[in-house]
C-alpha cells in the first residue's frame, strides 16, 4: 500500500519519467484514488515546464578565444594531481611526518646536552675553529708539507699500481679540517690527532726539515733574494738574507737538471758553486727565465744574470747580504 | 559565437584528437558545447561574467586534463561535473564577501522575460510564471538548484546528474523532489 507521505519523490521521479515499470504501476495506482496526489503531480509537471523554458543565455562570439586566452595566460583551474601514491597516503604520510620532526627534536635536545658539551670539551672540538693553528705554526706547516709530499707521491705513482692507502695522512688531514667529525668518530680522531702531535719534531728538526723539503714555490711567500747579478768572474751575485735558502734553491734546480753542489768553502760559506751539464746549461737559464718561473724568479729576486750565449758550465753563486 | 566547423567526430574521438595534440579538434569541443557550459554557469550565478569566467574555466580544465578522462562517462556529464564545481567555488566565494544574488531587471535574460508583457494574456501569464520561476531559482539552496538546472534545464537524466554531481542515483531523486518542494514553497509565498 503506498501512503501519500512516503511518495513525494516517486511523484517527482513519475515527472520525470524515471520509475521503474514496477514502481510506476504501484504510484498510478495511488494516483487513481488519491485526488491531492494528482494535484501535486499535475503542480510538478507546471513547474518542470517552467523551469525547462527558462531562457537560455547565450555565450559571447568571443567565447572561444578567451578560452584560448585564458589557457595562453595559465589562467583557470589547475592540474590536479594523478592518481595518489601510497606515499601520500595519510596512513604513511602523518607516521613519516612524527618520526621527522621526533628525529629534529632528539637532536636538538642532544646538542643542548650538557653531556654533549662535555664530550666537545673533551675531545677538543667544541672550539674546533679557534684551535686551528696558525698557518705557519710548525705542526701545520709539516702537515702541510706531508699532504704536498703525499700529492707528489700520488702524482708520481706508476699507472696501473695502486696508491698506498694514506692512513696517516687521513688521521693527519682530520685535524686540519675546519668540520667537526661525526660523533661517534671523535674519539678515533682525537686518537689519530694525538698520534699526530707525537710525530712533530722538535722545532729544530722541523726547521732543518723544512729547508729539506721546501719547494721552490715555498719560497713565494716569503722572498729571501732581493738581486741577483753576475760580477766579472761570472759568478751570480745574490742578494740574500737567507743564504741556506738560496743554496737550497739554487741546488735544488741544479740537481733537478743533473748538476749537483760542486763546492762550498764550509756550511756558512756566502759563496758555493753548481756544476751543471753543458748541455743544460741552457735549459738552467731558460728555466729561470721562462714565464711560468717569473714568479718564482721575481720571488727569489733572480733577475737575467746569466749572458743569453755565454756557455757557463759552472755557475758560482755567491749570497751577499742586501744593501742597507 | 563562432560557428561550430563542420565534424562528424563523436566527443570520444574529438578527445582523443586532443591527446594528440590536435588543437583544432578542442576547438571543435569549445564550440560545440560552449552554450550548454554557459548557460549552466549562468543558471547557476545569474551573472553573464562569472558564468563565462566559470564555463571558459571549465573548458581550460578539461583540457589540462585530458589524460585524466576514461571514457567511463559522456564527455558532457564530465563537463557539467566541472561547471557546477566551478561554479560552487564562485558563489561560495561571493557568499563570503556578502553578495547577494538577485536577477536584475536590467539583465538582459531578465528583460527578456519581463518583456513579454505586451504578449497575450496566456502567454503572459506563462511569461510571468516563468520570470517569477527564475527569481525563486536564485532564493533555493545551491544544491537544490543545480539539481533543478540539470534536471529540468539540461534535460539530464538521473543517472548522469548523479556522476556529475559524484552522489547516489536515490540521493539524486530525493533531492529533485525536494528542491522541487521548496521552489513551490517559494511560488505560494508571493
Amino acid at each position: 500500500m503506498t501512503d501519500c507521505r512516503n511518495i513525494e519523490a516517486d511523484l517527482s521521479a513519475l515527472v520525470d519519467g524515471e520509475l521503474t515499470v514496477g514502481r510506476r504501476t504501484e504510484v498510478e495506482a495511488h494516483l487513481a484514488g488519491c485526488a491531492l496526489c494528482r494535484a501535486r503531480v499535475v503542480a510538478l509537471r507546471e513547474l518542470a515546464a517552467g523551469l525547462a523554458v527558462m531562457p537560455k543565455a547565450q555565450p559571447a562570439p568571443e567565447f572561444l578565444a578567451g578560452v584560448r586566452q585564458r589557457m595562453l595566460e595559465g589562467k583557470g583551474p589547475r592540474v590536479e594531481r594523478p592518481e595518489k601514491s601510497v606515499w601520500h597516503s595519510p596512513w604513511v604520510l602523518w607516521p613519516v611526518r612524527l618520526a621527522a620532526a621526533t628525529a629534529v627534536f632528539v637532536g636538538v635536545a642532544v646538542l643542548l646536552t650538557p653531556a654533549y658539551k662535555a664530550l666537545l670539551r673533551a675531545t677538543g672540538h667544541a672550539t674546533i675553529a679557534k684551535a686551528q693553528p696558525p698557518a705557519e705554526s710548525a705542526p701545520a706547516l709539516q702537515l702541510a708539507e706531508k699532504q704536498a709530499e703525499a700529492k707528489t707521491a700520488d702524482r708520481i705513482q706508476p699507472a696501473g699500481q695502486p696508491a698506498a692507502a694514506p692512513a696517516a695522512p687521513v688521521a693527519a688531514n682530520k685535524r686540519a679540517e675546519p668540520a667537526p667529525p661525526p660523533i661517534a668518530s671523535i674519539a678515533a680522531a682525537n686518537s689519530a690527532a694525538m698520534d699526530a702531535d707525537r710525530a712533530v719534531p722538535a722545532p729544530a728538526e722541523m726547521a732543518e726539515a723544512r729547508r729539506a723539503v721546501v719547494p721552490l714555490e715555498r719560497a713565494k711567500a716569503a722572498p729571501v733574494v732581493s738581486q741577483l747579478n753576475r760580477d766579472v768572474s761570472g759568478a751570480i751575485i745574490v742578494e740574500s738574507a737567507d743564504a741556506d735558502r738560496v743554496r737550497t734553491n739554487a741546488t735544488q734546480l741544479a740537481v733537478a737538471l743533473g748538476g749537483r753542489l760542486v763546492s762550498a768553502a764550509d756550511e756558512r760559506s756566502d759563496r758555493f758553486q753548481v756544476a751543471i751539464p753543458a748541455q743544460n746549461v741552457e735549459t738552467f737559464r731558460r728555466r729561470l727565465l721562462r714565464p711560468e718561473m717569473e714568479k718564482d724568479r721575481g720571488a727569489l729576486g733572480f733577475t737575467d744574470g746569466l749572458a743569453t750565449n755565454e756557455p757557463v758550465s759552472v755557475l758560482e753563486i755567491r749570497v751577499v747580504a742586501p744593501a742597507k | 559565437m563562432e560557428r561550430v566547423p563542420p565534424s562528424e567526430d563523436t566527443d570520444a574521438e574529438l578527445l582523443g584528437r586532443c591527446r594528440l595534440g590536435d588543437e583544432e579538434a578542442f576547438d571543435v569541443l569549445v564550440l560545440r558545447h560552449q552554450q550548454r557550459a554557459f548557460n549552466v554557469a549562468f543558471q547557476l550565478l545569474r551573472d553573464h561574467e562569472d558564468a563565462r569566467e566559470v564555463a571558459q574555466d571549465a573548458f581550460v580544465g578539461i583540457y589540462r586534463n585530458l589524460d585524466r578522462f576514461r571514457g567511463e562517462c559522456e564527455f558532457t556529464t564530465w563537463l557539467h561535473q566541472i561547471v557546477v564545481n566551478l561554479a560552487r567555488n564562485k558563489y561560495r566565494w561571493w557568499k563570503r564577501r556578502g553578495r547577494q544574488q538577485a536577477v536584475s531587471l536590467d539583465d538582459p535574460q531578465a528583460a527578456q522575460v519581463a518583456g513579454t508583457t505586451a504578449l497575450p494574456d496566456a502567454q503572459a501569464i506563462k511569461a510571468e510564471f516563468v520570470q517569477r520561476l527564475t527569481e525563486k531559482m536564485t532564493e533555493l539552496p545551491e544544491e537544490f538548484r543545480e539539481v533543478l538546472v540539470l534536471r529540468n534545464v539540461e534535460d539530464m537524466s538521473y543517472q548522469q546528474i548523479a556522476v556529475a554531481l559524484q552522489c547516489p542515483v536515490g540521493t539524486i531523486k530525493s533531492r529533485i523532489a525536494r528542491a522541487r518542494d521548496a521552489l513551490r514553497e517559494q511560488m505560494n509565498h508571493d
